[in-house]
């Protein structure tokens, strides 16, 4: 009988993981598709390059949280040449719980009114 | 695009496949190709929306994530490399033990039963003690593979004395056996209790 493995034993994910993750519950995407969206989610505040973006995806492909999709979108349209991933259930879970952790953590921060204080002015002593 | 551009794009993909040899071999072969891809395509997103500054903004980008993954992937590199050290372990302790049987050999002139056994029982203390030196963090596959050896030695000794009919090594034989089950059998339960 093979064991689920918990989730909870990968978090806290990087913020890397995250958004890759987080690209690919909505379907399965090629490296340059990640890329970009993962670029918009963030705002441009992440940016991957393809070093980061293929040695995150190598450690996932490794922990079981992707797995490469055989099949084309559309292979008119497409590179051939392109592999695509796919997010697995316990990519799924995985992910979950960490929206679920940061989502914690968010609410912990709007109970200490985080967002509404002004943010000290540059240079000032604590 | 213009060919001006396109040059620049040629130009800059070969840079960058000349960039992607410094990786380890095993990610650059699983990954090389689909990098390379990925820079053409950014690249050309570049040179063809962006203005100079976004192209020279996107060069020290595209150097700064090289250094820093090729980084990661060589301390990855080297980490796997040093995980399979265990392995090893045990042609280093079957040394070991053979060295130590031969200079008990030498010691013990008379055969009997109970100098196999002690030859034998130092012979299994020996390798555990020379695998768990070499692989701390392998303890466990180091014991499970000496009770195999040691298991596998008397499986091989009660057989042959069967088939001969001498009782004496079947005896023997047997007796390990039991030994290496009731050895065997403790350790399977705290390694149960213990990833529980």
């Amino acid at each position: 009988m093979s064991r689920r493995p918990h989730a909870d034993a990968l978090l806290p994910l990087t913020p890397a993981v995250f958004h890759i993750l987080l690209v690919l519950v909505d379907g399965e995407r090629h490296g340059y598709a990640i890329m970009r969206e993962v670029a918009l989610d963030s705002d441009g505040a992440l940016r991957l390059g393809p070093g980061t973006l293929y040695g995150c995806l190598r450690r996932m492909l490794a922990a079981g949280l992707v797995d490469e999709s055989d099949e084309r979108p559309d292979p008119e349209m497409d590179d051939e040449r392109r592999r695509y991933y796919r997010i697995t259930d316990l990519g799924t879970r995985v992910v979950r719980a960490e929206a679920g952790r940061l989502a914690t953590a968010v609410a912990a921060a709007q109970a200490r009114r985080l967002f509404d204080r002004k943010a000290p002015a540059s240079g000032a002593r604590r | 695009m213009i060919p001006g551009r396109e040059r620049w794009l040629r130009r800059m993909s070969c840079a960058y496949r000349a960039l992607l040899l410094f990786y380890p071999q095993t990610f650059q072969r699983e990954h090389g190709r689909e990098m390379a891809l990925l820079f053409r395509d950014s690249a050309r997103d570049v040179l063809t929306n962006g203005a100079g500054f976004d192209v020279v903004r996107f060069v020290l980008h595209i150097g700064h994530d090289w250094a820093r993954s090729l980084f990661r992937e060589g301390v990855d590199m080297t980490r796997a490399v040093l995980a399979l050290r265990w392995i090893a372990t045990l042609p280093l302790a079957i040394l070991t033990a053979a060295a130590a049987q031969q200079i008990i050999g030498m010691l013990i002139t008379r055969f009997s039963p109970r100098s196999i056994l002690a030859t034998v029982f130092l012979m299994a203390v020996i390798f555990v003690t020379v695998g768990i030196a070499v692989a701390p963090s392998r303890r466990d596959s180091v014991a499970r593979i000496a009770i195999g050896v040691v298991m596998g030695a008397a499986a091989i000794s009660a057989g042959l004395g069967a088939l001969n009919m001498n009782p004496g090594p079947a005896l023997f034989g047997a007796c390990m056996l039991a030994g290496g089950i009731a050895a065997y059998l403790p350790w399977r339960v705290r390694l149960r209790s213990r990833s529980a």
